[in-house]
């Protein structure tokens, strides 16, 4: 884990896990690449983020993202119509979401722990 | 003999600023080329181009219009590009700014020494949106009859071709607050009050919600009217088909979604995609 933090997106994942607001993006990613409208829609629609997901913040973290590395992003385009630009989990961006994973399971670990002790301690059952 | 490569832009005035960037962008690249900019509000602009008026590049303030008007006829390929949202832009001056708040803006709109405007919902989209905007107030804020009371109050000498020029006139003290795009109140530095996201059509979340919301249009032949349903803002660009200058105009077009012209686009206060 410490050596995760070495890593400036990792450290800046962990910086924000609370809020999870990239790992939400991360894991809608790793379904299928989506466009940012798409993504708004499903960030909100699943209550995960403890942030609301509005456009600037969701397009502002998926071109943080981009920057380093953890997404690939491109016009998706047809012949005809309208086109957008969608993006795709990197590699690193699965690593990214592994990593998410790992901070929020001892995070529960940590408040199952507490909430058990609440329960035996101060409820006393 | 050499000649003088044009590239002529034609874009929605709610774009002015990202545009013009973006062309003295490319201008210093290509010091050869003559870039000529007009704009109008969106829905003239497309018109224009149906009516015969030959362009490199077409900027919009909706992508519905490349599918109302211009396909496939003149455009078959558009690039959705940013996202905006509707503001009430008013001065340090403008009757009531000092109380103005979002749960009664729409109070002192209606107060007699109060006047505002907005833009002509057949000429540019700001037009219709705010419409909207003023049908999805009534029901946010539960205040049956708000959107007549507006509409009757926005005469008709309050109604502008397009959002660029309400603003000017909001800066120098015309008009007291008008209903505008962000990106063009960052443009001309002016206050605003930020609407609710249910009512001020920024978020692909309330896609849906904003349907609700319909404003009855001219359509693509004369005496046609057309339903056009809220939707989040959006806006998208394309190069004409009978584009004179396509190696220009890709250019361009490249540059505007390219990570710098995201930049432009942000410094411009719209949200790039």
């Amino acid at each position: 884990m410490k050596e995760d933090l070495q890593n400036p997106a990792f450290a800046y994942i962990a910086g924000r896990i609370d809020k999870m607001l990239v790992p939400a993006l991360l894991y809608f990613l790793a379904h299928k690449p989506a466009h940012g409208y798409e993504l708004i829609q499903k960030i909100n629609e699943s209550g995960f983020s403890e942030i609301e997901a509005d456009p600037a913040t969701i397009y502002r973290n998926l071109r943080k993202m981009e920057e380093d590395g953890l997404v690939i992003s491109q016009w998706e385009t047809q012949n005809t119509g309208p086109a957008r630009r969608s993006y795709q989990l990197s590699p690193e961006g699965y690593q990214a979401l592994d990593y998410c994973v790992q901070l929020i399971t001892d995070k529960v670990t940590k408040m199952q722990a507490f909430l058990e002790q609440y329960q035996r301690e101060v409820k006393g059952s | 003999m050499s000649y003088q490569q044009i590239l002529k832009i034609l874009h929605a005035g709610a774009l002015r600023k990202p545009v013009v960037e973006c062309a003295k962008l490319l201008q210093a690249v290509c010091p050869e080329i003559d870039i000529q900019l007009e704009s109008y509000g969106s829905r003239a602009c497309a018109r224009q181009v149906r009516e015969g008026k030959v362009v490199d590049i077409l900027a919009l303030a909706d992508p519905m219009l490349f599918d109302e008007l211009l396909g496939p006829e003149y455009v078959d390929k558009y690039y959705i590009f940013a996202n905006d949202q509707i503001v009430l832009a008013y001065n340090e001056f403008s009757r009531g700014s000092g109380e103005i708040n979002v749960k009664n803006w729409f109070d002192i709109l209606l107060r007699e020494d109060v006047t505002f405007g907005r833009s002509n919902q057949n000429l540019d989209p700001c037009g219709y949106r705010t419409l909207m905007v003023w049908q999805l107030a009534e029901q946010y804020y539960e205040q049956s009859g708000l959107f007549a009371q507006l509409d009757q109050k926005c005469r008709e000498d309050l109604i502008y071709p397009k959002s660029y020029d309400l603003a000017s006139d909001v800066l120098v003290g015309k008009l007291g607050y008008a209903f505008e795009y962000l990106c063009v109140v960052n443009q001309f530095g002016l206050k605003y009050l930020t609407l609710p996201e249910k009512i001020n059509l920024s978020n692909p979340s309330y896609a849906e919600y904003y349907k609700q919301a319909t404003v009855s249009l001219q359509g693509k032949n004369s005496g046609e009217m057309i339903t056009v349903p809220g939707a989040p803002i959006e806006f998208a660009i394309s190069i004409p088909k009978n584009t004179e200058n396509p190696d220009l105009a890709k250019n361009f077009l490249d540059l505007i979604l390219s990570k710098k012209g995201q930049q432009i686009l942000e410094d411009c206060g719209l949200i790039p995609y």
